[in-house]
């Protein structure tokens, strides 16, 4: 609760203060601190202290999970705008309504680590994703960012359909609303019920760019200035899967459908593996392989989904933890060398070797390779999915597409180090080298000290 | 206690080298720091101190995973091996003109860890762990200071190649782990889940195979070797063939007869495949005029002769196949560093490059032609110790295995000869005699030690068996 009020509360302070506050630095700044109200909050929340307390008794629910959740991504926002202070005020003159729309995008995520009702969380999944229609549409100068808005509240809305008749379904069947209450259905409304289960499944997957519903992803990602990429890819992502975890919960594991749902999910992970590694292969473009990247990765997350427990919860904030840190390392280098193409990164590993180094470390933690946290994410992903004996044939085939992801982020290596060119790509400034140097700290002390980031989970401070 | 220092310390010297990439080459630093850890190894293991060592690591999935590492045995030998040859590696490259800089020796140091990390792990997790680890350093490694116009596409697929393996034993892995669900992934612990039910189920343990056979590398996995041996700068080859393949030859003693033994009996079809890559490497190397090409296939027919011999289930077999593990590392270590001389000095390409080093480089060639001799498991060199003892086995197992490999020794002893005879002997040609200007002293001093050891284990070669024993 503490956190979707404070969340709101500063995305209208931001809409206004964008009257006054023209430096686009102090803004950020401004929002960065807010997001560390939004983590204090939250961290009163776990420990049971509530603003509005029992007001919203069928509406807002007590899931400590969905509270760590968002403290954990509310950190990430912090990271994300410290890291691209600079870049906010390049992409236009409106940069007081950019927070202002990153923080009811947010609001929306906090919704979706809370709800109680099926209702909320439609709001919720609407709230964050019609400010990041706008977001993405921001560069008013570029026909691409146009495209990619359109499209994405084209593709959106056409899942927002999805969604709505899904829970009209769960209604029809169930006669209830209530999350708690979602696996009571009547027998007669059977193939309702699970038409229900699959069209929300369906939904989400829009949302978390899973295949066959990823389509969207590209173009919205290559469309959207590089700085609200970066948060689109995971942030937003990570509120999609976090929604859907909580909702998918609820599904109950021994059901005599269970085995079709896993089939399904299956399916889905499968496609989305295909689709969103050899995509990343055949792309010249940077940021389109960031864009299939992102494909990729989903189809690894969406593991968790197969036993939803507190292990597969854990699993998944590492997983976003992980995979957001090593996404805005990237995306901050692709804004720095404005590289559209591999070839516009030739000679970074001898201009700026820092920043080369700590790309390089965050692209082995996207591939997956031990000493970094990757490593560990997917482990614990793949584990949940490992706990069925059907499943190791989908393991064998994520793993080897695997291997197909290394060749694609091991590209940039090679163009940062192995290529003979020059880079004329200045260093950053001091906090930028810190973040970064924090960045690669999280990243390896992950894939070392693994046991850190879940013990935070749901567990009070005081 | 001491154990963890083979990780730790080459680990955090080869960081501290990456970071203070643009001073002057601490030559020195690398050769201390794997002289160091042999001189830990010798205390270690003559005080009969515990070589053992565990603690927690996390646990995930109510399986739970530790910080195991266990210095007996084979695994106490290759760590020997592998800080020894990187001994006498780092004192090679600081003795010769050869220019790298910091980040080349942070990054072999680094890969050093993760070896000796390999060789330790008791875990499986933790050996995965390390199993990748080696890989970072020895890509950015070749990737940079390779050599050739190929050097990008020969170390993608070096990597990529390896990386597939390492997956398929990842799957294998995850599903040990979470669906035979063992207390922890210490090996005594999967030992249990695994020797039942892989009576029945070979799917799984061909997972792990496949990780280790692309790694040795075995015929027909071998296809990223030879390109990614001829690219790479000497010290990587030297990595990659005296030690990287040891990984894997140690991965299938430790990990997959350890974990599968029930089953191994339906691998011996694999055996066959085996010694045909034996044969077909030999013939390979008989055929080509390249130096480095024939030393790499040659290493492919020696690690196939290994391969093939652990899996004989014999005391003598797998004694004499621990023995030649040790002794191919050390044997090929001075033949790759023989060719990096011939290749700076004379500009040594293939075998018609030069003519007559006898007369103009003596000790050289008296070098070459002893480890040459290693190479063909001549008695009195430490190769034939271990060779006897593999095909005294194999013959008792399998006589047409026996007979082919066999073949393979004496096609081994064919083409080193005549790689031999082609430099050393005949009229000199393009050797400038009166070129005395480089000085190879201390090269010449290290393939000198590396020789000694080479001999002296031909003939006394307890100590290693000691060590085996253990």
């Amino acid at each position: 609760m503490n956190t979707i009020i404070i969340s709101a509360l500063s995305g209208i302070i931001l809409m206004f203060s964008g009257f006054y506050i023209k430096n686009s630095r102090a803004l950020t700044f401004i929002s960065a601190l807010m997001f560390i109200a939004i983590i204090i909050g939250g961290v009163f929340e776990l420990n049971g202290c509530k603003m509005l307390d029992g007001r919203f008794p069928n509406m807002i629910g007590e899931s400590l999970y969905g509270v760590s959740f968002i403290i954990g991504l509310a950190a990430l926002a912090v990271f994300y705008l410290l890291i691209n202070k600079d870049q906010f005020g390049k992409v236009g003159n409106h940069v007081g309504e950019y927070f202002a729309l990153i923080f009811f995008s947010f609001t929306g995520v906090a919704v979706l680590g809370q709800f109680n009702n099926l209702v909320l969380m439609f709001l919720g999944i609407e709230l964050m994703s019609i400010p990041m229609y706008i977001i993405a549409g921001t560069n008013k100068e570029s026909l691409k960012s146009t495209e990619a808005s359109v499209k994405y509240f084209l593709m959106g809305a056409f899942s927002t359909g999805f969604l709505l008749l899904g829970i009209t379904f769960l209604y029809g069947a169930t006669g209830t609303f209530l999350v708690e209450n979602i696996d009571k259905f009547d027998q007669n409304f059977e193939m309702i019920y699970y038409l229900g289960w699959i069209l929300i499944i369906f939904s989400f997957c829009f949302k978390v760019g899973a295949a066959p519903f990823h389509m969207w992803t590209p173009d919205v990602y290559a469309g959207t200035p590089t700085v609200f990429t970066s948060y689109m890819s995971t942030i937003v992502k990570g509120g999609s899967f976090l929604g859907f975890i909580l909702v998918m919960q609820q599904f109950p594991a021994d059901a005599e459908y269970s085995g079709y749902l896993r089939v399904l999910l299956g399916t889905i992970i499968v496609l989305t593996l295909v689709l969103g590694n050899f995509g990343a292969v055949t792309q010249n473009s940077v940021k389109k392989m960031m864009a299939y990247s992102s494909i990729a990765q989903a189809g690894f997350m969406l593991f968790v989904l197969f036993q939803v427990n507190s292990v597969s919860k854990e699993a998944l904030f590492f997983y976003t933890i992980v995979y957001s840190v090593a996404n805005f390392i990237i995306f901050y280098t692709i804004q720095q060398t404005k590289a559209e193409k591999y070839e516009d990164l030739i000679g970074l590993g001898k201009a700026n070797p820092f920043l080369a180094a700590a790309t390089s470390v965050a692209l082995i933690s996207l591939a997956g390779i031990p000493l970094t946290g990757g490593f560990i994410a997917k482990f614990m992903a793949l584990s949940i999915g490992g706990a069925n004996a059907e499943n190791l044939v989908i393991i064998v085939i994520a793993l080897v597409m695997a291997v197909l992801s290394m060749y694609y982020y091991f590209k940039v290596i090679i163009h940062m180090y192995f290529k003979e060119g020059q880079s004329n790509i200045k260093t950053q400034d001091g906090l930028t080298t810190a973040l970064l140097v924090v960045g690669i700290i999280v990243l390896i002390v992950m894939g070392i000290f693994p046991g850190i980031l879940p013990s935070f989970l749901a567990t009070p401070m005081w | 206690m001491l154990l963890p220092l083979f990780i730790i310390f080459p680990f955090i010297v080869g960081v501290f080298m990456l970071l203070m990439n643009g001073q002057k080459p601490q030559k020195w630093l690398g050769a201390l720091v794997s002289g160091a850890l042999v001189a830990l190894f010798f205390y270690l293991s003559c005080n009969g101190k515990e070589m053992a060592y565990q603690a927690d690591w996390f646990s995930f999935n109510n399986v739970k995973t530790y910080i195991a590492l266990d210095g007996t045995g084979l695994g106490g030998l290759m760590l020997l091996l592998s800080n020894l040859v990187y001994a006498a590696l780092f004192i090679y490259i600081g003795s010769s003109d050869q220019k790298y800089s910091n980040s080349f020796y942070g990054l072999l140091l680094i890969a050093l860890a993760g070896l000796n990390g390999v060789f330790l792990a008791n875990d499986l997790i933790l050996f995965y762990f390390f199993w990748e680890i080696v890989l970072i350093p020895i890509y950015f490694l070749i990737g940079i200071w390779g050599k050739g116009a190929d050097k990008i596409k020969a170390n993608m697929t070096f990597f990529l190649y390896t990386v597939l393996g390492s997956m398929f034993m990842l799957a294998g892995i995850i599903y040990i782990g979470f669906n035979l669900k063992p207390v922890s992934f210490l090996i005594t612990d999967v030992q249990q889940v695994t020797t039942p039910y892989f009576s029945t189920n070979t799917f799984l343990a061909l997972l792990f195979l496949i990780a280790f056979v692309i790694k040795i590398p075995i015929f027909p996995f071998h296809t990223w070797q030879p390109t990614a041996y001829k690219t790479s700068p000497t010290p990587v080859t030297v990595v990659l063939s005296a030690l990287m393949a040891k990984m894997g030859l140690f991965a299938v003693v430790h990990w997959f007869l350890g974990l599968f033994p029930s089953i191994s009996e339906l691998f011996d079809y694999f055996l066959y495949v085996a010694i045909f890559g034996l044969i077909y490497a030999s013939l390979i190397a008989l055929s080509t005029k390249n130096i480095k090409k024939i030393i790499a296939y040659s290493s492919i027919a020696h690690l196939a002769l290994i391969f093939v011999a652990l899996f004989t289930r014999n005391e003598i077999g797998t004694q004499g196949a621990y023995f030649q593990m040790f002794s191919h590392g050390l044997v090929v270590l001075g033949l790759w560093l023989i060719v990096d001389v011939l290749e700076r000095q004379y500009n040594v390409k293939d075998i018609n490059s030069i003519k007559g080093l006898a007369t103009a480089n003596p000790t050289l060639a008296i070098l070459l032609m002893i480890f040459g001799l290693a190479n063909v498991a001549l008695p009195l060199t430490s190769s034939f110790i271990g060779e006897f003892m593999m095909l005294n086995a194999l013959f008792s197992y399998n006589k047409i295995l026996a007979v082919f490999a066999c073949l393979g020794v004496i096609l081994s002893a064919v083409y080193t000869l005549r790689l031999a005879g082609a430099i050393l002997f005949g009229e000199v040609k393009n050797i400038d005699l009166n070129d005395r200007t480089k000085d190879t002293s201390g090269v010449i001093l290290v393939l000198a030690v590396v020789a000694i050891i080479v001999i002296f284990l031909g003939i006394y070669p307890t100590p290693i068996f000691e060590i085996i024993a253990r």
